[in-house]
């Protein structure tokens, strides 16, 4: 992975994109820590405190403290996210290869499969498998995934039809080389860079997706803090707490805002040619 | 008399017309015999049908007529384990080393892997045994870690040739293996190409539009032109009286230094 | 008056000089050979010569004479008038050197065009016999270049050169990856270019054979820098320098000098 180096030692964006990440991760992570409540108890004496000394981020319907919250949030939305969006990757890439390498019957077959996969809208498929699975964070994952790799599968399809082309990879073939080490060093290096951009912005999406999703009650429950069912909660206080919205809604944005500069980044970084020589 | 090692037989091929309609008939009716041992050079122009031949002879793809045979057998029915032990015996070294070598590769990867995944030898011997393709193929020891885009034209061919030799082939196909270097390096690649086989006694199939390389490398020669063979025959013979007159305005053009000037 | 001048001739990357001081003139009609190896300089300072150095390297110092009239060989502008019409360069591949969407007559017509202003019709006829002047078919010139051979590329480049009539004709490695019989009918076309249209050539190869068969003077680059000039029969016969010499050992084992 020397391209993510450089990437990070060249671009600004993506060095940027990364920080604010790792710094959304590292809140997660110590959220019990940092936050100056228990996210859970709630207090009616203490509900829809604008931010105060007490309250940070002000407090929510229910006198639960909302800084607490988004922070424990994080570890919810974007911890699911990752993993919903690690198991489309893995699915889709499997897929992909399967599809731009097999046997002719079995590229066929995959083909077909990503083909009837991709008619159904993304959104609505996770939101038709999330629902039949039950309102539960793990169904939400499995749904958003479900429904986003074969996007994945299409991407890993194309690229690899076009790296094994290479001449460099018929060389190998002849000199004996074939099955997963000729997936691995010779078209995985080829294919990882593009996906390893797609799969920063396809997170952002996901993220967005999770969000979404939180916010029309599915994914994890009440009383568990999720953002985008924080969001949904938040609706009804609009006037009253705007800061009950702001706090998950700025926490989704720098959430997005994180994945696309890292993508960026990312881009511009291992596009670069290898040297010209003359 | 001995099975020779690879002997084409009426061999044809056709792929689908880029236009989409009809067939493009790439080779022809080619018969050719290699014995073991012997170095063989096959002289066309681009687009006469040397590649495909490369192919077939190495099982890449099937003949659309005729057959080709490895040691008397023919290649249409070898098993998965047959074919395999065809890719060690018969190795390629193609035109442009910057293209046909993993550029994710260093020099000692490059080398080391038809050694590794044959099982031929691994650990302490794999290394030694790099190094000494390296000095077979006169690299110095401080270009192993190097990647090939790292490397001069030359020098690159110089791996693509270790490579190749790794598995100890019976066969080395050279596929225009000179066209992309410049003269001077064409030469030194050359002589290299002639020592090996002194030295290794494996046959050579060397493929080239250019006479001049052949004719220096070869005892046998035969002339392909749009995928069909026109001559055949012994390097001083057709060089002495070429059958063919596409022969002698190759062999002119090969040989002759051009003189406009004036 | 000379053609073109070129004195102390230095190229630059950020890393250093890959170029130092190439000298030399041209006369009308004349003709001077390039030859070295690959990363000897000579495809750069071919560059420098069009005033297309890409970015980062740029020509240090010295100095292109154009008609007695110095050049400033890092504007792109001061470039722009004088390549197609007084100096035309002829790619190292011609693949990358011709328009792959635009079929191969309409591109001669269009340099027609653009430098001498005529009607579509009248460049489009014109195209066409001078597809014929380089051996091609003249119903070529409805063809796109990938369906063209290389051999057949580099003909198509030679008549675009033959379209604009250049002053002078830089011919960078106009014969590499050709086969035997083209690369005889494309130096027969350059030299036929010269000697017909008075066109000044200068021809870079790491082809000892077709430089000296086209050009009565050359240069030996190695790393930038020339070792040797002078008449070409002179450094053929009595190559002074160690790196000509291996050159032209280089001739004897790929033909150049039997028969």
């Amino acid at each position: 992975m020397a391209g993510v180096t450089k990437a990070f030692r060249q671009s600004a964006m993506a060095r940027t994109g990364g920080l604010l990440l790792a710094l959304l991760l590292a809140a997660g992570l110590a959220a019990p820590w940092l936050a100056p409540h228990d996210p859970l108890r709630t207090d009616l004496s203490q509900r829809l405190h604008p931010p105060s000394l007490d309250f940070p981020l002000g407090s929510d319907q229910l006198g639960r403290c909302v800084l607490s919250r988004v922070l424990f949030g994080a570890r919810v939305s974007l911890f699911a996210s990752l993993a919903a969006s690690l198991l489309a990757l893995g699915a889709g890439l499997l897929a992909g290869l399967a599809a731009g390498l097999g046997r002719p019957w079995l590229q066929a077959l995959f083909k077909a499969a990503l083909d009837i996969a991709l008619a159904f809208p993304g959104f609505l498929l996770a939101l038709v498998l999330a629902g039949a699975l039950g309102p539960s964070l793990t169904s939400l994952v499995i749904g958003i995934a479900g429904a986003s790799w074969p996007w994945w599968g299409r991407l890993a399809r194309g690229l690899t039809l076009g790296a094994k082309e290479k001449e460099f990879v018929l060389g190998g073939r002849v000199s004996g080389v074939r099955g997963l080490r000729l997936i691995r060093r010779y078209i995985m290096p080829q294919i990882a860079p593009p996906i390893l951009v797609a799969a920063s912005l396809k997170t952002a999406w996901i993220i967005l997706a999770m969000a979404g999703l939180g916010y029309l009650g599915l994914g994890a429950q009440p009383p568990t803090p999720e953002w985008g069912a924080m969001l949904q909660e938040s609706r009804m206080y609009l006037v009253r707490a705007p800061w009950l919205m702001l706090a998950p809604g700025a926490a989704v944005t720098l959430s997005v805002l994180g994945f696309n500069l890292l993508a960026e980044g990312l881009r511009d970084a291992m596009q670069v040619k290898r040297a010209r020589s003359w | 008399m001995p099975e020779p090692l690879l002997s084409l037989e009426g061999v044809s091929q056709e792929y689908p017309h880029p236009s989409g309609r009809g067939r493009l008939r790439a080779l022809d009716g080619v018969s050719l015999r290699l014995e073991a041992g012997q170095a063989l050079g096959l002289a066309g122009q681009s687009g006469a049908g040397k590649s495909t031949l490369t192919r077939l002879i190495l099982g890449l793809e099937a003949p659309a007529g005729g057959r080709v045979l490895w040691k008397g057998r023919d290649l249409a029915g070898f098993s998965r384990g047959q074919r395999r032990e065809l890719r060690r015996q018969a190795q390629v070294v193609w035109q442009d080393p910057f293209v046909y070598l993993n550029p994710y590769y260093t020099v000692r990867n490059l080398i080391a892997e038809p050694m590794e995944v044959l099982g031929t030898a691994a650990g302490r011997e794999l290394e030694e045994k790099t190094r000494e393709l390296l000095d077979l193929v006169d690299l110095p020891v401080n270009c192993l870690e190097a990647r090939p885009h790292e490397l001069s034209g030359g020098q690159c061919q110089r791996v693509a040739i270790a490579r190749a030799l790794a598995p100890q082939p019976e066969l080395l196909i050279c596929d225009e293996a000179l066209a992309s270097l410049d003269l001077a390096q064409q030469a030194a690649v050359l002589k290299l190409l002639a020592r090996l086989r002194q030295r290794l006694g494996m046959s050579y199939l060397f493929i080239s539009h250019d006479l001049a390389p052949l004719a220096w490398l070869c005892s046998r020669i035969a002339v392909l032109k749009d995928g069909r063979l026109w001559e055949q025959g012994h390097t001083a013979a057709i060089l002495a009286q070429p059958a063919h007159p596409y022969t002698k305005a190759l062999i002119e053009a090969s040989f002759a230094a051009p003189r406009l000037t004036g | 008056m000379k053609l073109l001048e070129v004195n102390g001739l230095t190229v630059s990357s950020p890393a250093g000089d890959l170029v130092r001081e190439l000298s030399f003139s041209l006369e009308h009609g004349g003709a001077l050979g390039l030859v070295g190896q690959s990363g000897a300089g000579k495809s750069l300072s071919a560059l420098a010569l069009c005033g297309l150095l890409p970015r980062p390297l740029r020509v240090r110092a010295g100095e292109i004479r154009l008609h007695g009239e110095s050049i400033p060989p890092n504007d792109p502008q001061a470039w722009r008038g004088r390549r197609g019409g007084q100096i035309f360069l002829i790619f190292q591949s011609p693949a990358s050197a011709l328009d792959p969407v635009v079929k191969v007559g309409p591109q001669i017509a269009e340099a027609l065009c653009e430098t001498r202003g005529w009607h579509r019709e009248r460049a489009q006829e014109r195209a066409r016999r001078l597809l014929e002047t380089v051996a091609l078919p003249a119903s070529y010139a409805q063809r796109y270049p990938f369906e063209l051979s290389g051999g057949m590329r580099q003909r198509v480049l030679i008549a675009t050169a033959l379209a604009l009539r250049p002053q002078v004709l830089i011919a960078d490695e106009p014969t590499t990856g050709l086969d035997p019989l083209n690369r005889m009918a494309v130096l027969d076309l350059l030299h036929r270019l010269r000697r017909e249209h008075h066109t000044a050539l200068i021809v870079i190869s790491h082809d000892l054979r077709a430089v000296s068969a086209l050009a009565p003077e050359i240069l030996v680059m190695q790393h930038g820098s020339v070792v040797e000039r002078g008449a070409t029969s002179r450094v053929l016969a009595r190559p002074a320098h160690a790196h000509t010499r291996e050159l032209i050992n280089a001739l004897d084992l790929l033909g150049g000098r039997h028969a």
